[in-house]
């Protein structure tokens, strides 16, 4: 017995020694570990390749700092758990709707003392600030920013004789009809039923979903944007025969050229590219058609950086400097160069929503969006309550050819009022 | 015979006197097998007593006899009427060990020579070593690491088995009283979680869909498989193929499994409506995850695509357990298939068929990775589950003490259906 205390005893000194000694050396050294969560994944070679440099420049500056890059996509699930294990990345990219209920849960450090004294903050539009800031206290350095556009083909435009985008809700009617007249196993459009992008419907109509902290989502406006949407469906015919469309199948749809046009952020394409391969030169990003009433509507929405409450002062501190050093005007400018130098197709989600490259001729159209562009509501239940509209009233009415929309909208408020007291 | 049982006799007391504990037949025949095969070794160290054996110079070999048969015949069979000539005899040193001695006098005995026995000599009985009582204490510890050695061995396996099973059930126990209003910040609320439960018409919805899906898995999931084990249990080749077939759906990775059915189900471009629409010559498009009366039918079939060939398996198992005998006698008697199947097979199937359907019913209501791939609790909420709804409790609503109590409920239902198969098996006997 005693010889088996002693041998195990002995085997775990051997095993640990290793560990032991990396420990004492980065101690000794001075070094600090920040482990990251926003390395582009292996098959995105050439972003990768991109990272890997930059790491290498920030590595110049800061040599004692090592980061541990990490290729993941955020999931709420795998986020919170390895943040409640304590054992989580001391910096994340997130989607800023996610920062309020994250905040909340106390997983967020606050970064209002580093944000005041930056310079670069000026740069970055207040809209995207307003998504990270809750109640006073910044929760998340926006990163990279996207709008929600009209996706477009343009070879099935072509076909189809048609030279310019949809521009009205009309309008947009009329080039489904012209696209599935001329190619009978072409349709116009397929739309995912997701508030995410109904929201920029409702504005299109005059509508606000959230206002003086009351959410209203049984008004004349949001019936005005369903009915559009569901007579989308039902009575124009300019959807494929499909009751709902999730997000992979509207992608699978447009790259394979069955659809016309799709709504979506342009962050997407390249995915779509890699996956159904998708032609990124056959493509168009325009801004989503306005409303009957002549209003512009379309929504800002990105990811931002976020630093691990739990991770040491030390190492919040080399965060900030990471994230200081990623979003600074001099890297974001280098990385232009190198997308250029590499023959990458460069899309404005790929850099710092800063405006520091709003003169570079790939942002111009960005420039146009960003004026009209608003921001999602922000707050924690607005997640859920996303969720359950979805469920509860937009899957409704792309099932359900005869829907009273108001009965509908009515029933919803009376679940949020139970649910959410709202 | 006499002297035999005496030599032996007088060995074995030697053997006892040397141990000085009672053994048993066995343990001494033990001793002496151990004794001769070790006997070139100066000590023999024995489980139970050490036995002191000769040097190797002074331990005797054990010849033949230098007497001529013939001249043994005749001592042995002496003519009629003459007077028996005295046997030679043979005295044993003292020095030989138990077993030598045995094996001498039994090869002495068959050449027909008397063997005297040297009587051994009484050994000093030596008093018992006082124990000390640091020695006692030694002896008390000594017992209780012998005793608790399983515990030891235990350990290791234990402590993972109670990390990983029965610490996160505890901690969702102890999570399920309390409300988290930031994850390092928690409240105690008593059972409120556990009684907005039973308000909450969402999970009782969720619950239905469960067992509706449970339904539809029993229905399908238990007669299926049993026609297919039958119809593979009566192949005379290749029943192994088709095994293997069926049961390769078990195999399948359960996430691109779900990816897969859902390009298959796909309503606009899916090869079910396209092969739909080839045989029909029409334009289907059926919705089968997108349309809420067929939604979980649809999740039934993927369930059972990748379960019926476990089920097959344990069948096929029963069958081959039943007596023929049976078959074959009612055969004899005339009795039709449907009678045999009615009368016999099923009877001696059904502890099989119960397990099966208590074990569907359990997998079916904890169905969750098919139903989070392939619908997320979509259209309209018509295919969440209550596993689906638990997971979006927690990780996505974030009310993880809720979502701990429902966990608990569903486990406690799941118990309750387990004990309820236990039961019904041991009153079947």
């Amino acid at each position: 017995m005693k010889k088996q205390i002693k041998l195990t005893f002995i085997l775990l000194i051997i095993l640990l020694t290793p560990f032991y000694k990396v420990a004492m050396a980065e101690e000794n050294d001075g070094t600090v570990e920040l482990v990251v969560w926003d390395m582009p994944p292996d098959a995105d070679k050439l972003q990768r390749q991109i990272w890997d440099e930059g790491i290498e420049k920030f590595n110049t500056i800061y040599p004692k700092v090592k980061i541990k890059g990490i290729s993941r996509e955020y999931k709420p699930q795998e986020f919170v758990s390895v943040m409640a294990s304590g054992k989580g990345p001391d910096i994340v990219h997130i989607p800023m709707t996610a920062i309020p209920v994250m905040a909340k849960y106390g997983f967020l450090a606050k970064l209002n003392d580093y944000t005041d004294k930056w310079i670069q903050k000026d740069y970055m539009p207040q809209i995207m600030w307003n998504a990270v800031n809750i109640d006073g206290s910044i929760y998340g350095i926006p990163y990279d920013s996207y709008f929600t556009t009209l996706i477009y083909r343009r070879d099935i435009f072509e076909k189809c004789g048609l030279t310019k985008p949809p521009e009205t809700w009309q309008e947009m009617i009329e080039y489904c009809n012209i696209i599935h007249k001329k190619m009978p196993d072409t349709y116009g459009i397929a739309i995912q039923p997701d508030l995410f992008y109904f929201i920029d419907f409702i504005w299109q109509a005059g509508g606000d979903v959230y206002k003086n902290g009351k959410f209203n989502l049984n008004t004349a406006e949001v019936i005005k944007a369903l009915k559009f949407w569901h007579d989308l469906k039902w009575v124009n015919n300019s959807m494929p025969p499909q009751n709902i469309f999730y997000d992979y199948d509207v992608e699978q749809l447009f790259s394979t050229g069955k659809i016309a046009m799709m709504l979506g952020v342009a962050n997407r394409l390249p995915f779509m590219n890699r996956r159904y391969g998708l032609d990124l030169t056959n493509i168009e990003i325009v801004p989503l058609p306005q409303g009957d009433t002549g209003i512009k509507g379309w929504h800002a929405g990105g990811d931002a950086f976020i630093i691990n409450a739990d991770s040491s002062p030390e190492k919040k501190r080399y965060a900030w400097e990471y994230i200081k050093f990623v979003l600074d005007a001099p890297y974001q400018l280098w990385k232009w160069v190198r997308m250029k130098e590499l023959k990458m197709i460069i899309f404005p989600g790929d850099f710092s929503c800063a405006t520091n490259l709003i003169n570079m001729p790939e942002f111009s159209k960005v420039k146009d969006l960003l004026a009209a562009a608003q921001s999602e509501p922000n707050t924690y239940k607005w997640l859920t309550i996303k969720e359950d509209f979805n469920k509860y009233v937009l899957e409704k009415i792309f099932i359900s050819e005869d829907v009273d929309y108001e009965q509908l909208l009515n029933a919803f408020m009376e679940r949020l009022g139970k649910e959410y007291n709202e | 015979m006499h002297l035999w049982k005496g030599l032996v006799k007088n060995i074995m007391s030697d053997i006892f006197n040397r141990s000085s504990a009672e053994l048993s037949e066995r343990a001494i025949k033990g001793i002496i097998d151990d004794e001769i095969t070790n006997y070139k070794k100066e000590e023999v160290a024995l489980p139970i007593i050490k036995l002191k054996l000769p040097d190797k110079e002074s331990t005797v070999k054990i010849k033949k006899p230098a007497i001529k048969l013939s001249a043994l015949q005749e001592a042995v069979r002496p003519a009629a009427g003459t007077v028996t000539a005295p046997r030679p005899e043979i005295t044993l040193p003292d020095s030989l060990t138990a077993s030598q001695k045995l094996r001498k006098a039994f090869r002495y005995r068959r050449y027909g020579m008397t063997i005297r026995l040297v009587k051994p000599k009484e050994r000093e009985m030596k008093p018992l070593p006082e124990v000390k009582p640091e020695d006692l204490k030694k002896l008390k510890i000594f017992q209780l690491k012998k005793y608790f050695l399983g515990t030891w061995l235990l350990i290791p396996a234990l402590v993972i088995f109670i990390l990983f099973s029965w610490m996160p059930i505890l901690k969702t126990v102890f999570i399920s009283f309390t409300r988290f209003l930031s994850f390092n910040k928690s409240t105690f609320i008593g059972i409120q979680n556990f009684t907005q439960i039973f308000s909450d018409a969402k999970f009782w919805q969720a619950f239905g869909h469960s067992v509706e899906l449970a339904a539809v898995v029993i229905l399908i999931g238990t007669w299926l498989p049993l026609f297919i084990a039958l119809y593979v249990h009566e192949m005379r080749r290749n029943s192994s193929i088709i095994k293997i077939l069926y049961f390769i759906p078990f195999l399948t990775p359960a996430v691109p499994a779900a990816i897969l059915w859902k390009w298959l189900y796909s309503q606009s471009y899916g090869l079910i409506n396209s092969f739909l629409s080839l045989i029909t010559t029409l334009n289907v498009h059926i919705g089968w995850l997108t349309n809420p009366n067929l939604v979980i039918f649809s999740i039934a079939i993927v369930f059972l695509w990748k379960n019926i060939g476990w089920a097959m398996l344990i069948y096929i198992a029963g069958l081959q357990n039943m007596p023929k005998t049976l078959f074959e006698e009612a055969s004899l008697h005339g009795a039709s298939v449907w009678v045999k199947i009615k009368d016999i097979m099923l009877p001696s199937l059904s502890p099989v068929i119960l397990a099966v359907v208590f074990v569907q019913i359990i997998n079916s209501l904890q169905v969750f990775t098919e139903v989070y791939i392939m619908t997320d609790g979509g259209p309209v909420g018509s295919s969440e589950m209550v596993a689906t709804y638990i997971y979006k409790k927690a990780f996505l609503y974030m009310d993880i003490g809720y979502a701990c109590a429902m966990a608990l409920v569903f486990l406690f239902i799941l118990i309750s259906i387990t004990l309820a198969r236990m039961n019904l098996t041991a009153k079947r006997g």
